[in-house]
């Protein structure tokens, strides 16, 4: 009867006219619909949700009738990205809270829903865990940092200002380090047993998953690495790793993620809605505790098997976001392994125009002392130093910034590199591989004086095919012969631009322990922000 | 002092319930004048915004039949129940249904409804673990009350915390020996009832057992309340999150978090293996928090109507853990889980009147940011 009396209704027009009045939500009425053909749904992610894209995304639409749509992005670049305007559905990372508390987002996020949860731990080579007796007594966070500092293990870790596992882990530490594991305060941040912890850093990445992926590569790098506990559950079941890790927990507690579905266009609230509802329902959080080792944030779901069935000791995450900015900027400023670089940067012809500018436009932003978060961050920092090599036809002189460690130095250095990054002109050919050899070679040389530890890296930045100087081949046979040796463990990081050889430089990232990033569908300075994460 | 708290609450119910029957009345009347076509022919929907506590209860399919037999279809947001009110888009909802009389008033106040209607209530509870009973018991925090159920003593606890006591140095702890301090979750107090209610008790306890009722007193207690809040770190803006994270995330996380008891007895009603190792204990003092619907249509009115006359619709909110004026379907439903519960909550207090609870939360929000 009623049914019948809507479907009337509707075809005179009355319904519709409710709909148009209370808007998009009214598919949550108790009516009975036809499911509509699946419609796209944008969200911009965390790049560690890639697993869910991949294993469960037709799921999702079977049951939804939404296709999801990913656009992937890094928590401090996509508050940018969100304030700069760029429209998405929803947001999903895999934590939220400091992004909510940043007043670029204020009024932004129309609705939230928890959609699973993992913990930020050590995971420590079984050996290693078993040397230190770790495997039997789980230990503080203060005994962690000690052994660090004494130099009784490695690990690997993201950088805070980029990833999500780093920041927690940073956070939680300060928190551990600190008299009494309360929520963070001010005088936490000058902890000098932070640093301590830092000293046994040898690994860093702007990507929990690509910090994996290069430890899966070659574990032997550091003892262990800092990720998602399903991260660190996923390497073990791989079957590709020499020896398991050992999960370790430390007893004043960790920082879990967990995985926050925000709504962003209030026009697709009702298919939120419905995807939230799916997304936390039993069967869903069955399977996709099953498939990716997360664990389920519905307590009617069934964890997956390999999740150890543990207390997880919960620290406070910090209630101020200025708090955490200020633990960052302590953080790169005076906490962490300083780095040293080359900024290998292509002044071709072919470079004129539109690409030169935007060439320097991403090295002044680098230089420049921006207040906006995530460029903020990205800016080169106290204590690093900086090098740039220009090529054309010829691999040209190499100029050296170095930070130095006062305020006044850091803004003197960045005055120097933007007043030699303004006036460059493109022009001649492209001697990659020879350019690329003299930066590992200097990186190398001052590896082996160097009295502190460091991260070296080299950035390349072309946006043609190698045309002079030593060819492809030349370079491997160099890199994999005994003159190439003193500079391996020096990772080349090159980013494909305009008519970049994808398939060489692929080949430079993979052959060095790099990464490859593609500016070809993001804007340069965004990719050499992203890099910013790995050095 | 004591009078007002024996008296204040007493009150309160009296009032609630004179409100509920003459609506009930006064809407039973007018449902007999009308008949049944011309209801569906006025059929509207009714976007409500609701405090996260509601939205199972809300959106049961139960609730939507009576709703539809009265042409009504209703469409649900959520939102913490003290940010309704300065939420830019109140005007686009017919109907607020935060939870708490204050938050009500405040929604009344900035809307200009003066339809409001006090539906379901609730006590204010402690979510917590049966392994940190013994402990609990052993600091004198927590009795049983004739082996029914527990009592929290309010005033034990706040001492323990503004100490700045560690789960470790509890006597006997080998249950949960941790360095977190001894804390209770809540919400945030800016944004969720919850959390306030939770302020206005210790605030009660830390004003020598009296209702804050004045500026001085608010002055006096505010500074000794921002530890409670500042410790916690982030917290979250909506009842439903602090208690998602109890039943997820387990003692961890939350081993005490304070809640509706109402969110306790949905879950224990909505599972037929609810976890065994939960259990709910009730604070001596504690608050009665009303949930209110808020008209701002007149459309919302008639939801809220419905809502606060209609039989079916109170045995519904009981299925959901509400009380009502009889919750005898609330108790067999609960005992029946074996569980017991307190048919009557004896120990009552009112919550600091609305203009001294906001400087109260002005104070800690002060404390939070400093």
């Amino acid at each position: 009867m009623n049914k019948s009396l809507i479907a009337v209704l509707a075809a005179t027009g009355i319904a519709t006219a409710i709909v148009t009045s209370c808007g998009p939500n009214s598919s949550n009425t108790f009516q009975n619909k036809p499911a509509p053909p699946p419609s796209s749904f944008s969200i911009l992610a965390g790049s560690e949700l890639k697993d869910i894209e991949g294993s469960l995304k037709e799921d999702i639409r079977a049951a939804t009738g939404l296709d999801l749509k990913f656009t992937y992005s890094g928590t401090l670049d996509a508050v940018d990205r969100i304030a700069a305007g760029e429209q998405f559905d929803a947001l999903w990372v895999s934590h939220g809270k400091y992004l909510a508390m940043n007043p670029a987002m204020k009024g932004r996020i129309l609705a939230q829903e928890k959609t699973m949860l993992s913990p930020v731990v050590l995971g420590l080579k079984a050996s290693k865990a078993h040397a230190l007796g770790w495997d039997t007594e789980e230990p503080t966070w203060k005994d962690i940092a000690d052994a660090a500092k004494a130099g009784k293990f490695t690990f690997g870790m993201t950088n805070p200002a980029s990833s999500n596992t780093g920041l927690t882990a940073t956070i939680g530490l300060a928190a551990a380090l600190a008299k009494n594991p309360d929520a963070l305060t001010e005088a936490d941040l000058k902890n000098p047993r932070l640093a301590d912890f830092f000293k046994g850093e040898s690994l860093t990445s702007g990507s929990s998953g690509w910090l994996a992926e290069s430890y899966e590569h070659d574990p032997s790098k550091v003892d262990g690495i800092i990720n998602y506990e399903s991260v660190l559950l996923s390497l073990n079941a791989g079957g590709k790793l020499p020896e398991p890790l050992t999960l370790v927990y430390p007893r004043e507690g960790i920082i879990t993620a967990d995985y926050p579905l925000m709504l962003l266009n209030d026009a697709r609230r009702a298919d939120y809605d419905k995807l939230a509802a799916y997304l936390r329902s039993a069967d869903f959080q069955t399977r996709m505790s099953a498939r990716t080792l997360r664990r389920p944030v519905n307590s009617d779901a069934v964890a997956a098997a390999a999740i150890p069935k543990r207390t997880l000791i919960e620290l406070p995450f910090p209630g101020q976001a200025s708090l955490i900015s200020a633990l960052l900027d302590t953080f790169l400023a005076d906490v962490r392994v300083p780095g040293s670089s080359r900024y290998v940067l292509d002044l071709s012809g072919s470079m004129r125009g539109d690409r030169i500018t935007a060439l320097k436009n991403s090295m002044l932003l680098l230089a420049s002392s921006p207040t906006q978060s995530s460029d903020r961050y990205a800016r080169f920092q106290n204590r690093e130093e900086v090098g740039i090599v220009t090529f054309s036809t010829e691999t040209g002189p190499t100029l050296i910034f170095p930070m130095g460690s006062t305020a006044a130095q850091n803004a003197k250095t960045r005055a120097d590199i933007t007043a030699f990054i303004d006036p460059l002109v493109a022009k001649g050919s492209t001697a990659i591989y020879s350019s690329v050899q003299r930066a590992l070679t200097e990186l190398s040389q001052e590896r082996s004086r160097g009295t502190e530890k460091r991260y070296y890296t080299v950035v390349l930045m072309t946006d043609g095919e190698n045309n002079r100087g030593l060819t492809r081949e030349e370079f491997e046979q160099w890199y994999s012969g005994s003159d190439g040796q003193s500079v391996h463990g020096i990772p080349v990081f090159p980013i494909l631009f305009g008519e970049g050889n994808e398939t060489d430089l692929r080949a430079l990232a993979d052959l060095t322990g790099g990464r490859m990033f593609d500016s070809r569908s993001n804007s340069l300075s965004s990719v050499f922000k992203e890099i910013r994460g790995y050095q | 002092m004591n009078l007002r708290k024996a008296v204040g609450p007493a009150l309160a119910v009296v009032l609630l319930a004179g409100v509920g029957i003459a609506i009930r009345h006064s809407i039973r009347d007018k449902m007999d004048a009308d008949n049944a076509a011309r209801r569906i022919a006025n059929r509207v929907t009714v976007k409500v915004l609701t405090g996260s506590e509601k939205e199972k209860f809300l959106t049961d399919p139960e609730l939507a039949k009576v709703l539809d037999s009265e042409g009504i279809a209703i469409t649900v947001q959520k939102a913490g129940s003290r940010e309704i009110a300065t939420r830019p888009d109140l005007a686009s909802f017919d109907a607020a249904y935060p939870a708490g009389t204050h938050a009500a008033l405040k929604i009344a106040e900035t809307s200009g409804s003066k339809h409001v209607y006090p539906s379901f209530f609730t006590p204010m509870a402690v979510a917590s673990w049966k392994t940190l009973i013994p402990v609990l018991e052993k600091s004198g925090v927590v009795s049983s009350k004739n082996g029914s159920y527990f009592i929290i003593d309010m005033a034990k606890l706040v001492d323990i915390m503004k100490k700045d006591t560690r789960w470790k140095d509890l006597p006997d702890n080998t249950a949960y020996p941790v360095g977190k301090a001894v804390l209770v979750t809540s919400t945030d107090v800016r944004k969720s009832n919850s959390g306030a209610m939770y302020l206005g008790l210790a605030a009660y306890i830390a004003n020598g057992n009296n209702v804050v009722d004045t500026d001085a007193d608010a002055n006096k207690v505010a500074s000794s309340m921002v530890g409670l809040f500042s410790k916690q770190g982030y917290q979250e803006s909506s009842s439903a999150g602090p208690f998602e994270d109890y039943t997820a995330m387990g003692i961890g996380k939350s081993p005490l978090v304070m809640i509706y008891e109402q969110q306790f007895l949905e879950y224990v009603l909505s599972h037929d293996k609810p976890n065994p190792d939960m259990v709910l204990l009730y604070p001596a003092p504690t608050i009665l928090s009303k949930h209110t619907i808020v008209a701002l249509t007149d459309n919302g009115e008639r939801f809220a109507q419905v809502m606060t006359s209609n039989p079916k619709v109170s045995s519904i909110a009981q299925h959901y853990g509400f009380r009502t004026q009889d919750s005898s379907e609330l108790f067999a439903a609960v005992e029946a889980k074996g569980l017991g519960i307190p048919h009557t909550i004896v120990d009552v207090i009112d919550p600091p009147r609305y203009d001294i609870l906001e400087k109260l939360i002005g104070r800690v929000d002060a404390g939070l940011n400093r």
